[in-house]
C-alpha cells in the first residue's frame, strides 16, 4: 500500500514529466525541428518556481493548489486500487477547481478558456463515467485491484467502449483538434486560455497536474489491457505509450475545430460505442 | 405526541387567520415554526426504538370527516374554476370528487384499515425532512415576506394567508408521511393541492393567477387518477399500503399500482406533468422553496417509495425508471440555458427528481437505499439554495445569474452559502453525488443500460450548469468592494442552519444511512442488505470533505507570508489599469463584460420543453396500455 503511494506521488510526476517531453520531442520531429531536450518539462517548471510571483488576484492561487490536491489524490486512489467511480469522482473534483481558477482570472481570456475548458469536460465526462460502468458490468465490481486478477482483458469484452475512451481522451489531454481551453503553443486566438492570468508557482502547478493527468489518462487505457497474465501487465504499458503516440500524431494531423462540433462529434461517439457495446455484452 | 405533531401546523394555521398585525404575525409564525422543528425531533427521538402503529378504525367519524373535509375542498376548487371560468378543472374536480362519494359509500365495510396509522423508519426520516427544513423555511419567510411587500407595493399585504397556507401544507406533509390508510392519504394529498394553488396564486397577478391554474389543473388530474386507483383497489378489498404491497398481482391491481405511480408523477413534476413547478416560480421564494425541497415534489416521491415493492421490473416500474430517466436528462439539459436563477433551480429540481423515480422505479433494495439518500440530501441542499437566491434577488434586485458576479461585493455570506449549495448538489465529496454514486450501482444491477447511459450523460449536464454558475459566482472575486449588506435575524439563523446541515449531513452520511435508512429497508425486504457505499469509500469521501476545509487553513498563512506582486489583467496590452475596462480602436475606452454561455441552440427550453413533454406522454400512455395488455395476453 505504502509503496503504491509512493508510487503515485513521485513516479507518477516524473513518467508524466517525460511523457511530456517525448511528446515534444516527437512533435519537433514531426514538423522537421530538432525540438528541445527530454527534461525540458522539468527544466520550465523549475524555472517557473523560481520566478518572481505575480498574481491577478488573491484567490487563483487557492483554485490552482486544489486542483493540483485533488488530481493527486485521484491518483492516488486509482493506484490503490479503491472504487474506480471514487477515483473519476474526484478527478472531476481537480477539473472544477481547474475551471474555477479560469473563472476566478476573470481577463476574457481566462474567462473564455474556462467556459471551454467546461465545455471539454462535458464533452469526455460521459465517456469516463460510461468506461467506469462497463467495467463494473463485466468485472462485477467497481474496485480497481480486480483487474489485475481477470482471466482476460477487458478490451475483448469492451472494444468499442475502447474506441470511444481513445477518441475522449484527445479532448481530456486537449490535444488537438480539441485544443480548445487552451494550448500547449500559444498560437490560440484566446492566447494560452485558461492559463493565460497564470504565472510563476501556479503556472508550474498546473504543468504538475497535467502530468498526473496524463497519468491518470493513461492508466483508465491500462486497465482495458492488463490481466492476470505476467506479459499482458507489461504489454499493457507499452499499450499505453502507443496509445499515446498516437494521440501526438492526431495533435499534429488536425486543426482544431469548433466547440458545437466537438461536442457533437464526442456525444455521437460516445452514445454509438457505449449503446453498441452494452447491446453486444447483453446478447453475448 | 402524535396528535400535537399534526395539530400544532394546524392549529398555527388557524390562528393565523386571526391576527392582522404584522408583528404578531411574525411572532406567531417564529413561535411555531421552532416549536415544529422541535416537535418533529423529539417525536422522532422518542418513537426512535419502535414502530408506532395506531387503529383509527373504531372512529366511526373519521371517514365521515374525511369526506366532509374532501368535499370542501372540492367545493373551493370548482368554486375558483367557476369564478376563473375553468370547465376543466370543474370536470376534474367534479369527477374525483364523485369517484370519492362513491368509494366511501359502496366500499365501506369492504375496507376496513386496522393499521389507520404506520409509522416506520421511513415516516420518521420524511418527519424530520418535513418538520426541521420546513420550519427553518418558515421562519426565514418571516424576514423575507416583509422585505418582498416593501419591494412589491403593488401587491396585496396578505401575508396571514400566506403562512396559514404554509402550515396548512406542513400539517398535509406530515399527515402523508404518516397515514398508512390510503384515503387519508388522498386527504392529505389534496389539501396539499390546495395549498400549493393558493401559493403560487398568492400574488394574484395575472400571470401567477394563470400558473396557479396549472398547477392545480395538474395535481387535480393526478389526484382524479389517484381515486381511480383507490376504487380499483376498494374492489379488491385493499384500502390501505400494506395490504397493498402484500397483494397479488391481479389485474386490477397493477392498474391502480400503475395510477398511483401516475399521481405520484404529477405530484413531483416529471414529465409529461412538469409545466407546473416552472409555473410555481412565480410564487414568494419561500413558498417556492418549500414547495420543491422539503414537501410537495417529496409527497410524489414518498408514495412511489410506499408503492416500491410493486414497482421493479414489471411494466409500471419501468416506465416509472424510463420516466424519470427522461425527465433528469430532459431537465438538465433545459437547465443548461436559462439565465434566470429559479428557473434553473427549477429546472434541477425536476431533473434530480427524474433521478430519484428513476431509482424508486429500480425498487431494488440498492436503489431504495440511493433514492432516500436523494430525497434528503436534496432537500437540505435544495433549500438552503433557494432561500440564498431569495436573498440574493433582494439584494441585487435581479435574479439573473449573469448579474451575479457581483454578489461577493455585496455580501460574502450569501456567495458563500450559494457555493455550498451548488456544491451540495453535483459535486464529491457533497451529499447528492454520493446519492447518486449508489443509484449508479444500482441501475448497473438492474441491467437497464439505456438508463445507465442517460444517468452518465445527465450526470455530466448537471455538473456543466452548476459549475458555470460558480464559475460566475467566483469570477469578479478579486474586485471585493466593502459590503453593505447586513443580514438580519431570521435569515442569518435559517442560512446558516442550513449551510451547516449540508456539510453536517455530509459528514454524517454514514449515520443517516445506519440509523434509518438500512432499518426500513431491512423491514420491507428479507434479503440481507449490506449498505451500498463501503465503509472505506465513506471514509475516503469524509476524509475529502476534511481536506476541503483544512487545505484553505494550511494554505492561507503560507500564502499570507510569500505576499505576491499584483498584476493588472491581460487585456492584449490596453488595460486602462482598472481592469474593468480597455481602450478600443479609436483610443476610446471599453467596458470588460463577459457572459456565461447558455447554449440556446443545442439546450434551448422551447425547443426541448414540447420534446419531452410528448416523450414522458408516450411512455406513460404506453406503459398504461403494457399494463393492461400484459395481463389480457
Amino acid at each position: 500500500m505504502i509503496l503504491r503511494i509512493a508510487l503515485a506521488l513521485f513516479a507518477v510526476p516524473i513518467a508524466g514529466g517525460l511523457l511530456a517531453g517525448m511528446d515534444r520531442i516527437i512533435t519537433a520531429r514531426m514538423q522537421r525541428r530538432k525540438g528541445p531536450p527530454l527534461l525540458q518539462p522539468f527544466y520550465d517548471v523549475i524555472k517557473l518556481l523560481q520566478k518572481e510571483a505575480t498574481t491577478v488576484n488573491m484567490i487563483t492561487r487557492f483554485f490552482t493548489t486544489f486542483s493540483l490536491c485533488f488530481t493527486i489524490l485521484a491518483v492516488v486512489l486509482l493506484f490503490t486500487g479503491q472504487d474506480l467511480l471514487l477515483c473519476i469522482f474526484a478527478f472531476t473534483l481537480a477539473c472544477v477547481f481547474f475551471v474555477i481558477m479560469g473563472y476566478s482570472g476573470y481577463s476574457p481570456y481566462s474567462f473564455i478558456g474556462a467556459e471551454r475548458e467546461l465545455i471539454q469536460i462535458m464533452c469526455y465526462e460521459p465517456m469516463i463515467l460510461i468506461a467506469a460502468f462497463a467495467f463494473y458490468e463485466v468485472s462485477g465490481s467497481f474496485h480497481v485491484e480486480v483487474v489485475w486478477k481477470l482471466d482476460q482483458p477487458l478490451i475483448t469484452r469492451l472494444p468499442l467502449i475502447f474506441l470511444g475512451l481513445m477518441f475522449i481522451l484527445t479532448i481530456k489531454l486537449r490535444k488537438s483538434p480539441f485544443d480548445l481551453s487552451m494550448s500547449h503553443h500559444g498560437h490560440q486566438e484566446i492566447v494560452k486560455g485558461i492559463t493565460t492570468e497564470l504565472t510563476g508557482v501556479c503556472l508550474a502547478m498546473v504543468e504538475i497536474t497535467h502530468w498526473f493527468e496524463i497519468i491518470f489518462s493513461l492508466a483508465l487505457v491500462y486497465i482495458f489491457f492488463v490481466s492476470s497474465a505476467a506479459y499482458m501487465q507489461v504489454l499493457a504499458v507499452f499499450i499505453c505509450l502507443a496509445v499515446y503516440f498516437l494521440e501526438i500524431v492526431i495533435d499534429n494531423v488536425f486543426a482544431r475545430v469548433k466547440w458545437k462540433n466537438a461536442l457533437k462529434i464526442s456525444w455521437i461517439v460516445t452514445g454509438v460505442a457505449s449503446l453498441a457495446n452494452f447491446v453486444i455484452l447483453g446478447l453475448l | 405526541m402524535l396528535g400535537l405533531l399534526l395539530g400544532l401546523p394546524v392549529l398555527a394555521a388557524l390562528f393565523m387567520l386571526l391576527f392582522k398585525k404584522q408583528r404578531q404575525i411574525a411572532i406567531l409564525t417564529r413561535a411555531c415554526a421552532s416549536l415544529v422543528i422541535a416537535l418533529s425531533i423529539t417525536f422522532c427521538v422518542l418513537n426512535y426504538n419502535k414502530t408506532l402503529i395506531i387503529d383509527l378504525s373504531f372512529q366511526h367519524w373519521l371517514p365521515y370527516a374525511t369526506l366532509l373535509l374532501e368535499v370542501l375542498i372540492s367545493g373551493f376548487i370548482i368554486y375558483k374554476a367557476i369564478v376563473h371560468k375553468s370547465v376543466l378543472l370543474c370536470l376534474l374536480t367534479g369527477l374525483s370528487i364523485l369517484l370519492s362519494i362513491g368509494y366511501e359509500f359502496l366500499y365501506k365495510d369492504k375496507t376496513e384499515v386496522s393499521q389507520t396509522i404506520f409509522i416506520d423508519k421511513l415516516s420518521l426520516l420524511m418527519i424530520l425532512i418535513i418538520g426541521v427544513i420546513g420550519g427553518i423555511i418558515c421562519i426565514y419567510a418571516v424576514e423575507y415576506m416583509k422585505d418582498y411587500h416593501r419591494h412589491n407595493p403593488e401587491i396585496p399585504d396578505r401575508r396571514n394567508i400566506f403562512f396559514t397556507v404554509m402550515f396548512l401544507f406542513l400539517a398535509a406533509m406530515f399527515g402523508i408521511v404518516i397515514t398508512n390508510q390510503l384515503s387519508l392519504l388522498l386527504l392529505c394529498w389534496e389539501i396539499s393541492s390546495l395549498a400549493s394553488f393558493l401559493l403560487i396564486g398568492y400574488t394574484k397577478t395575472p400571470k401567477a393567477v394563470k400558473n396557479s391554474f396549472t398547477a392545480i389543473q395538474t395535481n387535480v388530474f393526478g389526484g382524479l387518477l389517484f381515486t381511480v386507483g383507490l376504487v380499483l383497489l376498494g374492489v379488491n378489498g385493499i384500502a390501505d399500503f400494506r395490504s397493498l404491497v402484500s397483494s397479488n398481482g391481479s389485474l386490477t391491481v397493477s392498474i391502480a399500482v400503475f395510477l398511483l405511480s401516475a399521481a405520484a408523477l404529477t405530484k413531483s413534476a416529471q414529465f409529461p406533468f412538469s409545466g407546473w413547478l416552472l409555473g410555481a416560480m412565480v410564487a414568494p421564494t419561500p413558498s417556492s422553496a418549500l414547495l420543491h425541497s422539503s414537501t410537495m415534489v417529496k409527497a410524489g416521491v414518498y408514495l412511489l417509495l410506499r408503492l416500491s415493492p410493486m414497482l421493479g421490473s414489471n411494466v409500471s416500474g419501468i416506465t416509472v425508471t424510463m420516466i424519470g430517466g427522461v425527465t433528469f436528462l430532459a431537465a438538465a439539459m433545459m437547465a443548461v440555458s436559462q439565465t434566470d436563477s429559479k428557473r434553473v433551480l427549477a429546472h434541477s429540481t425536476i431533473s434530480n427528481l427524474g433521478l430519484i423515480i428513476a431509482c424508486v422505479g429500480i425498487g431494488t433494495p440498492e436503489a431504495i437505499w440511493a433514492a432516500i439518500m436523494l430525497v434528503v440530501f436534496h432537500a437540505i441542499a435544495k433549500s438552503l439554495l433557494f432561500l440564498s437566491v431569495g436573498s440574493t434577488s433582494h439584494q441585487l434586485g435581479s435574479r439573473s445569474i449573469e448579474d451575479m458576479d457581483g454578489l461577493i461585493g455585496i455580501s460574502k455570506q450569501l456567495t458563500i452559502f450559494l457555493i455550498i449549495g451548488i456544491a451540495g448538489m453535483f459535486i464529491a465529496p457533497f451529499g447528492m453525488l454520493i446519492a447518486k454514486w449508489a443509484a449508479m450501482r444500482a441501475f448497473l444491477d438492474s441491467g437497464n443500460f439505456l438508463i445507465v447511459i442517460i444517468v452518465a450523460f445527465a450526470s455530466t449536464i448537471t455538473m456543466f450548469f452548476w459549475t458555470k454558475w460558480l464559475g460566475k459566482l467566483i469570477a469578479n472575486a478579486h474586485r471585493i468592494k466593502p459590503t453593505s449588506y447586513v443580514m438580519r435575524g431570521d435569515e442569518k439563523v435559517s442560512l446558516y442552519s442550513l449551510a451547516a446541515l449540508v456539510i453536517i449531513i455530509c459528514l454524517l452520511h454514514p449515520l443517516v444511512s445506519s440509523s434509518f435508512i438500512e432499518p426500513y429497508i431491512n423491514s420491507t425486504t428479507t434479503d440481507s442488505f449490506p449498505p451500498p457505499i463501503e465503509p472505506v469509500a465513506s471514509a475516503i469521501i469524509i476524509g475529502m470533505l476534511c481536506l476541503i476545509f483544512i487545505l484553505p487553513l494550511i494554505l492561507y498563512p503560507i500564502y499570507h507570508k510569500f505576499s505576491v506582486k499584483q498584476t493588472s489583467l491581460y487585456l492584449s496590452g490596453e488595460n486602462t489599469g482598472d481592469d474593468e475596462s480597455f481602450y478600443g480602436g479609436m483610443g476610446q475606452v471599453h467596458r470588460v463584460e463577459l457572459r456565461n454561455w447558455y447554449m440556446q441552440g443545442i439546450f434551448g427550453e422551447e425547443f426541448w420543453l414540447r420534446k419531452s413533454v410528448y416523450l414522458g406522454a408516450g411512455i406513460l400512455i404506453a406503459g398504461f396500455f403494457a399494463v393492461i395488455g400484459g395481463h389480457v395476453v
